[in-house]
C-alpha cells in the first residue's frame, strides 16, 4: 500500500522536475512511461521490492535537488540528501545516485550563478557539505544502531563487501 | 467603590475591548478565507494546467488496482521474514543472513514496526 502511494506521488514529482529540465511534453511522456511500466507485473514495479521502493525515494531526491537549484534554500538540499541515502539504504545500487547528486550540485551552481569565483566556491562547498550532511544522517543512525548491537562488521560484510564481490562479477544477484 | 461615571467608563472600556477583539477576529477570518480562496485558485489553476498529468496518475492508479490482488513476491516475503525476525529480537546480519540494506525490511512494513507486531502473511490479521 505504501509502495502504491509513494509511486503515485513520485509520478507528480517526476513530471515536475522533468518539466523544469526538458519542458512540459517530455515531462508528460516520462510520467506516462513511468506510470505504465511501473504498474505492469512483468517488470515487477508494483511489488514492494527494493528496486521499486528505492526508485520513488530517488525521484523525490532529484525533485528536492531541483527545487534547491531553483530556490537556493539549503534545507531542500538536506532533504534531498536524506532521501537519496534512504534510497541507498533500501537498494545498494543507488550509491551511484549519491555521486549523481554531488555532480548536479557542484556543476549547476557554477553555471547558473553570476557571482564572483570566491563566492561560487563558497556556495559549492556549502551546498556539497549540506548534501553530505543529509546523506550521512540516516546512514550514521544505522551504523550507530548496529555498532551498539555489535553487528557493524556483519552489516558491512553483508551489504558492502559481499555486494562489491558479486557486483564485480557483473551481476547484482547473489550466487546461491 | 465605583462612581456612576466610573461604572459607565468601565462598561464603555469593556465594550471597546470587545469591539476591538471582534474586529481583530473578523480580520483573522478575512485573512484566513482570503488565503483559502487563494489556495483554491492555485489548486484549480494547477489542475487546469496539468490535466494530462492527472489523467496519467488516474491511469496508473487503475493499472495498479487491476493487479492489487497478486500473490506476494518471493523477495517481498523475504523482506517480511527478515522484519519478523528483527522484531523478535534476531538482529539481521548478525543472527541471520541478509544481503539487502537495513531499510528494506522496515519501509514496506513500517506500520508493523510501529506496532511492534509482525504478520508474515498479508491476509492474516
Amino acid at each position: 500500500m505504501l509502495n502504491d502511494v509513494l509511486f503515485l506521488v513520485s509520478i507528480v514529482a517526476l513530471y515536475l522536475f522533468v518539466k523544469d529540465w526538458y519542458g512540459k511534453r517530455t515531462g508528460c511522456l516520462s510520467a506516462l512511461f513511468y506510470g505504465i511500466f511501473m504498474s505492469v507485473p512483468t517488470i515487477e514495479g508494483l511489488y514492494a521490492l527494493a528496486s521499486s521502493f528505492s526508485l520513488s525515494f530517488f525521484i523525490f531526491s532529484l525533485y528536492f535537488c531541483n527545487k534547491y537549484l531553483e530556490a537556493g534554500k539549503r534545507w531542500l538540499l538536506y532533504v534531498s540528501g536524506m532521501l537519496m541515502s534512504s534510497a541507498l539504504l533500501i537498494c545498494q545500487q543507488w550509491a551511484v545516485g549519491l555521486v549523481l547528486l554531488l555532480i548536479i550540485v557542484i556543476f549547476s551552481r557554477r553555471t547558473q550563478s553570476t557571482k564572483t569565483a570566491r563566492s561560487l566556491a563558497k556556495d559549492s562547498i556549502a551546498g556539497v557539505s549540506t548534501l553530505i550532511g543529509g546523506m550521512i544522517l540516516l546512514i550514521s543512525a544505522f551504523i550507530i544502531y548496529f555498532w551498539s548491537h555489535g553487528a557493524l562488521y556483519d552489516l558491512i560484510r553483508s551489504t558492502v563487501i559481499e555486494f562489491m564481490g558479486y557486483a564485480s562479477y557483473g551481476s547484482f544477484m547473489r550466487a546461491r | 467603590m465605583l462612581t456612576e461615571k466610573g461604572e459607565k467608563n468601565t462598561t464603555f472600556h469593556e465594550l471597546k475591548t470587545i469591539a476591538a477583539r471582534v474586529r481583530a477576529e473578523g480580520e483573522i477570518i478575512d485573512v484566513a478565507s482570503g488565503q483559502m480562496a487563494k489556495l483554491g485558485q492555485k489548486l484549480s489553476a494547477f489542475l487546469k494546467g496539468h490535466s494530462l498529468l492527472i489523467i496519467i496518475c488516474l491511469f496508473s492508479l487503475i493499472l495498479r488496482v487491476l493487479w492489487i490482488k497478486i500473490p506476494v513476491h518471493g523477495d517481498e516475503g523475504e523482506a517480511g521474514y527478515d522484519a519478523m525476525l528483527w522484531l523478535r529480537g534476531n538482529l539481521p546480519y548478525a543472527f541471520h543472513d541478509m544481503d539487502k540494506p537495513p531499510l528494506i525490511p522496515i519501509v514496506p512494513n513500517i506500520d508493523q514496526f510501529v506496532r511492534e507486531q509482525y504478520y508474515p502473511c498479508q491476509d492474516v490479521k
